[in-house]
């Protein structure tokens, strides 16, 4: 998975984003210890501050904890890890409502057309 | 911080000189095998072959040249390229005073000089040493000494010495002298090598120009006191001194002034592009 | 908290050509500052002068709050933005050179980074590829703890591999406690590494922001307002 990013938007904000699918996919699993803010930092190409403050924001939020001497680590409430990924699940089914209302389509509609495209990827 | 300047310096140079030196070193003792075994049995090359015959000699020509040159032409490179151009850009962001950096390229191009001087002197040495080189020498020596005693010189170890001063002040005034014109090409844009000639150049003119007025000066000043001194010949020892230090403490005037001037442009008005 | 690099009334005129007009700025620890501008702004002049390679005309430039000078000299560590070291030496030399003047220099992971790079020890420098030279400059640069590292255009010119590779050198060495100045007209390149961003024109400063900031408040990214403020 790599790290990319939009243009209008602060890249802290999209450094919290990508980490919490890290989180979901269990390319950081529960109670493992994180990567230090620096080789994150290299590793994305971003500003070691930046990623500093996205890691301070995912510790307010609970996802990360500190341990004084050892450093950070993913949380092992895996119940907060599975509603966050319902509400990521949540937030992308509603984008992808919002565009298909743009197109025209009502939720009714794109819902039907979901279900088309999940028995056509079946036959295949 | 100095030593550790001249240690860098040295290998810089080094790298040039060592294999330079040795190369003339070896080529004179060539030379001298050669001119040996041409001797030896009287070997004499006709026509065209006599034009290679000479290589050898020629060869040995063009190393004593390059060895003489490269004293004068590794000073300048040294000095503009490692600090007027792009490689200044390492050398003066060095935490290193301006004084380091100066001393640095002065001490090692006075010790190449005098190592290329000693050289030269040998590899003659190693073209005509014979068994009874030291005698010839002592021959000639004693000859010189008796008729130079006879018009009032003394060929002492003292003069010897004096000798042996000026010169190193004389090669140190040089190079400050160059320096000081390097240090000139600072204050042109595009014609930097124009205006290090120009400024070399116009320092030669201002210092002799400088120099004969202040003779004439002090000889007219002194007229009665040097004609008297002439007239008699136990006094010619302490007119040559005079002239010697009067010239060194010339040229350590000058030098100093061109070595302060040097410091501060490179230290105040640096701009390298 | 006091800056390390700080121009009051900065001015650099060549000739007739002003190329700073009276700068002003203050930049402080443990940033890493972008120093934006097109061609000819005035990037490269203001680096040489923070690092005494051209004098001003007016005004001062101070490093920690010194003019620079051989205390200056210790704290910063510079990119300059042409081949400035001896093209015959080794790497090897060129790390001892490195290690016997500069104090915070370390040598241990200079020369881990240039093994990293497959260049050798006994390589010499005239007989690297250009990119190869480029990355054993920065390497150098970077194996220092310095107080504040003056880049300038370390990504000029080069392909999106070795500008990877600069950034990282650059993110995973820099000391936290330094500022960092990165000068370049290549914005969205290093955009994603920067603090705060100085636009700089015509040898005036016209505009210092955070990126966040930029990003928030503008909703478009560094190099996008860039093309807005420049455009031609």
């Amino acid at each position: 998975m790599g790290w990319t990013f939009q243009n209008d938007r602060p890249i802290y904000a999209q450094l919290m984003e990508q980490i919490k699918r890290r989180i979901i996919s269990g390319i950081y699993p529960p109670g493992e210890k994180m990567p230090s803010v620096r080789d994150l930092a290299s590793e994305a190409s971003v500003n070691p501050n930046t990623m500093q403050r996205a890691f301070a924001q995912l510790e307010q939020e609970g996802l990360l904890y500190t341990q004084r001497t050892s450093g950070r680590y993913v949380t092992e409430d895996e119940g907060r890890i599975l509603q966050m990924k319902e509400d990521l699940a949540k937030e992308l089914t509603e984008s992808y409502f919002a565009a298909m209302e743009q197109l025209g389509y009502s939720r009714v509609q794109a819902v039907k057309l979901i279900a088309e495209a999940e028995k056509e990827g079946k036959a295949l | 911080m100095l030593k550790k300047l001249i240690h860098h310096e040295f290998i810089a140079t080094g790298r040039i000189f060592l294999p330079l030196c040795g190369a003339f070193l070896v080529m004179s003792i060539l030379l001298r095998v050669y001119t040996e075994i041409q001797n030896a049995w009287s070997i004499k090359l006709p026509g065209w072959l006599g034009v290679i015959g000479a290589i050898p000699t020629i060869l040995y020509v063009l190393l004593f040249i390059a060895v003489l040159a490269a004293t004068v032409i590794v000073a300048i490179l040294r000095f503009y390229k490692n600090l007027m151009s792009e490689e200044g850009y390492l050398m003066f962001t060095l935490p290193v005073k301006v004084h380091q950096l100066m001393n640095s390229k002065l001490i090692v191009a006075t010790v190449w000089s005098i190592v290329s001087g000693l050289v030269c002197i040998l590899s003659i040495f190693i073209l005509v040493v014979t068994p009874d080189t030291f005698s010839t020498i002592d021959y000639w020596w004693n000859i010189i000494y008796t008729s130079a005693a006879q018009q009032g010189l003394y060929l002492t170890g003292w003069l010897a010495f004096e000798l042996v001063v000026s010169t190193l002040i004389g090669v140190v005034g040089s190079l400050i002298m160059i320096y000081a014109a390097i240090a000139a090409t600072n204050f042109s844009g595009n014609h930097k090598v124009l205006m290090g000639i120009g400024a070399y150049v116009a320092i030669n003119i201002v210092l002799q120009t400088i120099t004969s007025i202040a003779m004439t000066i002090v000889g007219v000043a002194f007229n009665q006191t040097f004609s008297e001194m002439l007239l008699d010949s136990r006094n010619y020892m302490g007119f040559l001194d005079l002239i010697i230090w009067g010239s060194c403490a010339m040229t350590v005037v000058t030098s100093v002034l061109l070595y302060w001037g040097t410091h501060w442009v490179l230290k105040h008005k640096l701009n390298l592009n | 908290m006091s800056a390390i690099l700080e121009c009051r009334n900065l001015v650099k005129q060549y000739g007739y050509f002003q190329a700073l007009k009276g700068i002003n700025l203050s930049i402080e620890k443990g940033k890493i500052i972008g120093l934006l501008g097109p061609n000819g702004s005035g990037k490269s002049t203001l680096i040489k002068l923070a690092n005494g390679l051209i004098t001003p005309t007016s005004g001062e430039i101070l490093i920690d709050g010194k003019a620079p000078g051989e205390e200056s000299k210790k704290i910063v560590s510079y990119l300059p933005d042409k081949n400035y070291l001896n093209e015959w030496m080794t790497v090897e030399q060129l790390v001892r050179f490195f290690h016997d003047f500069y104090e915070d220099f370390d040598a241990h992971a200079a020369l881990e980074m240039m093994a990293r790079l497959g260049v050798r020890t006994g390589d010499r420098l005239k007989n690297l590829s250009k990119g190869t030279k480029e990355k054993v400059q920065l390497i150098l640069v970077m194996s220092r703890k310095a107080q504040l590292y003056l880049l300038d255009e370390p990504i000029g010119g080069v392909d999106p591999a070795a500008r990877d590779y600069i950034l990282h050198t650059i993110i995973s060495n820099y000391n936290e406690e330094a500022a960092v100045v990165i000068s370049t007209h290549l914005i969205s390149d290093v955009e994603s590494i920067l603090d705060e961003v100085i636009f700089i024109s015509q040898g005036e400063i016209v505009l210092t922001s955070s990126v966040d900031d930029i990003r928030e408040q503008q909703d478009q990214s560094v190099d996008g307002l860039f093309r807005e403020v420049f455009k031609c």
